[in-house]
């Protein structure tokens, strides 16, 4: 069973909102009709936009990290949205597991907004219709864009790679590997929608050292190394000692 | 959430219709044949329908796309807010056959008939109405057996009031009023106990989503540097009231007392006049009572609603939800209810 989805690596995001802008670029001039805005120039902005990018600043000083945190729909397999949609407007497709809302049957009620637990459905007010995140479908499957560029807006417009687009259920692709192999987790699991999209978390990379690959130590760096014969192998410099 | 002005006034008015018509019947099949008028039949079962007539009218407010309205009845096996599309004109046609039957003086075993299967349609549709909001699983106020339990005590506690006024004000059996009254009075108690346990439930809610799970941070200090717009947009407007508004006492008690301690005053001082023999008109205020304090109970119904994606903003009102796990226990406080 196919379930297209994206992995969100939060180690490399630097909050630069170029998906976001990307996604709203491209959904307003592309098949599924425009995103409106009101009074884009504006003191006060309005408008529906798929992806959002928001920052936090985790800890508290003086050990402190900066999260730059984009969101969209995230697919879930136990949509919540689905179930309550009364028309089926919102649906979930069969064949790639991608959750859509068809704007010819949507009434207006916000239910599936209520619903969903991550707030990811903005209501467009001028059309009268719920829209949220298609993952590109008019992208993905589109035989005039070359192989390379049949991805999401978002996951192209990445300027740090933290956005990988697959199929999650299928163990060889590089959206399942990048989950398994990164420890990727779901949002909120308590509350019970089982999302695809993952997230991938912030880690510091470390290296171990041991006592006895330090062969000079320069104020808190170290040259470490092997020695062996007249060879000496540097391998590491600048890394922290423990571990 | 945001309370939606349209929702507020459908619930309550289709709630009144649906317990007036309930009465109505009621009252139709303990007095014996004919004793009843055909005409306050057919007016009561009139009024039932206008009320919930005035209901949908303000629902249709509610969508923007009213015209593909009927395409809401379509997925009644998975979404109770299909089934209440498909119970509320099931009910408006059953209530009224059973009219016109009353009023063409039909064979009363038809009338039977339709009435019982127009009251058994406003039963199921008072938990259709009420389980839209309760199947949100993470609105805790609102998951919970307190929510179909108030809607269905207001509904029939306010019906069976304005169906005392009416019979009132068509100068009916004494009797038959008294009897009405006696049914009231439980459902004003039974109503009051319920809401205040409600209130109390609401106060004391204990939520397993926080913001840690939200982001998937494992840090007690998270604070929220950007969220994502300029400006006010759909998830600030639409899923909050404004945040930090208290516990709203005043509110509640107003809440109570026009529910249904004014009622139960009011219904009381009618009861010796209807005794003697004499009639009382203080349920007609009793009724009006009652339909402002219905719009005030569901308008807090609906602001008290806390939506997790507030998370992500920031004004999701944590009151006694806190993480176990992230916050250090104080000396003496009590376990987070669950």
């Amino acid at each position: 069973m196919t379930q297209l989805a994206l992995v969100i690596d939060l180690n490399k995001c630097v909050g630069c909102h170029a998906c976001a802008v990307n996604c709203k670029s491209w959904n307003t001039s592309g098949q599924f009709g425009p995103l409106t805005d009101v009074a884009p120039y504006g003191e006060k902005p309005d408008g529906v936009w798929f992806n959002r990018v928001q920052t936090y600043e985790i800890g508290e000083f003086p050990n402190v990290e900066v999260l730059h945190f984009p969101k969209s729909c995230l697919h879930c397999v136990d949509a919540p949205c689905v179930e309550v949609c009364p028309t089926n407007a919102s649906h979930k497709r069969q064949e790639d597991g991608i959750v859509l809302v068809n704007y010819g049957d949507c009434i207006g009620c916000k239910y599936c907004s209520w619903a969903c637990p991550y707030g990811c459905r903005e209501f467009d007010a001028t059309e009268g219709v719920m829209k949220k995140c298609t993952l590109c479908v008019d992208r993905i499957y589109d035989e005039k864009l070359p192989e390379d560029e049949r991805k999401p807006a978002c996951v192209l417009a990445c300027p740090s790679n933290a956005r990988i687009f697959g199929d999650i259920q299928d163990p060889n692709s590089a959206a399942a590997k990048a989950i398994s192999e990164g420890m990727g987790y779901k949002l909120m699991p308590e509350a019970g929608t089982n999302p695809s999209n993952h997230y991938l978390p912030r880690r510091k990379a470390k290296v171990a050292v041991s006592e006895e690959q330090i062969m000079v130590r320069r104020h808190d760096t170290v040259k470490t190394g092997r020695r062996s014969a007249d060879v000496e192998e540097t391998v590491i410099e600048d890394v922290s000692l423990g571990g | 959430m945001h309370p939606e002005k349209s929702l507020v006034i459908l619930t309550v008015l289709a709630g009144v219709g649906q317990g007036l018509f309930v009465f109505l019947f009621g009252a139709d099949v303990l007095n014996p044949t004919g004793a009843l008028p055909s005409g306050l039949l057919a007016a009561g079962a009139a009024a039932a329908i206008a009320f919930t007539v005035f209901g949908t009218m303000a629902s249709f407010f509610h969508l923007t796309h009213p015209e593909r309205g009927w395409k809401a009845i379509l997925q009644w096996r998975n979404s109770w807010l299909s089934r209440e599309v498909v119970l509320l004109p099931a009910f408006q046609g059953l209530a009224a056959l059973y009219g016109l039957a009353a009023y063409a003086d039909m064979d009363y075993h038809l009338r039977y008939l339709l009435g019982a299967a127009a009251a058994i349609t406003a039963l199921a549709l008072y938990l259709a109405s009420s389980m839209v909001y309760a199947k949100v699983r993470f609105i805790r106020e609102w998951a919970n057996v307190y929510t179909p339990l108030n809607f269905t005590l207001i509904g029939l506690a306010s019906g069976a009031v304005t169906a005392v006024a009416m019979f009132e004000l068509a100068g009916f059996d004494a009797r038959m009023t008294l009897t009405l009254i006696r049914v009231a009075f439980f459902l004003l108690a039974a109503g009051l106990v319920i809401k205040a346990l409600s209130f109390a439930y609401n106060a004391g809610i204990y939520s397993p989503v926080s913001l840690q799970t939200a982001l998937g941070v494992n840090s007690s200090s998270i604070q929220q540097m950007d969220f994502g717009a300029s400006y006010a947009h759909y998830n600030t407007k639409e899923y909050s009231f404004g945040a930090g508004q208290g516990n709203r006492i005043g509110m509640k008690l107003f809440i109570l007392a026009a529910l249904f301690i004014a009622p139960f005053f009011a219904l009381s001082a009618d009861y010796m006049p209807l005794l003697g023999g004499e009639s009382g008109f203080a349920a007609l205020f009793a009724s009006v009572a009652m339909i402002a304090g219905a719009m005030v109970e569901r308008w807090l119904f609906f602001a008290e609603g806390n939506h997790t994606q507030n998370l992500y903003y920031g004004n999701f009102i944590a009151k006694g939800a806190v993480n176990p796990l992230l916050q250090p226990a104080k000396a003496g406080s009590p376990a987070p209810k669950r």
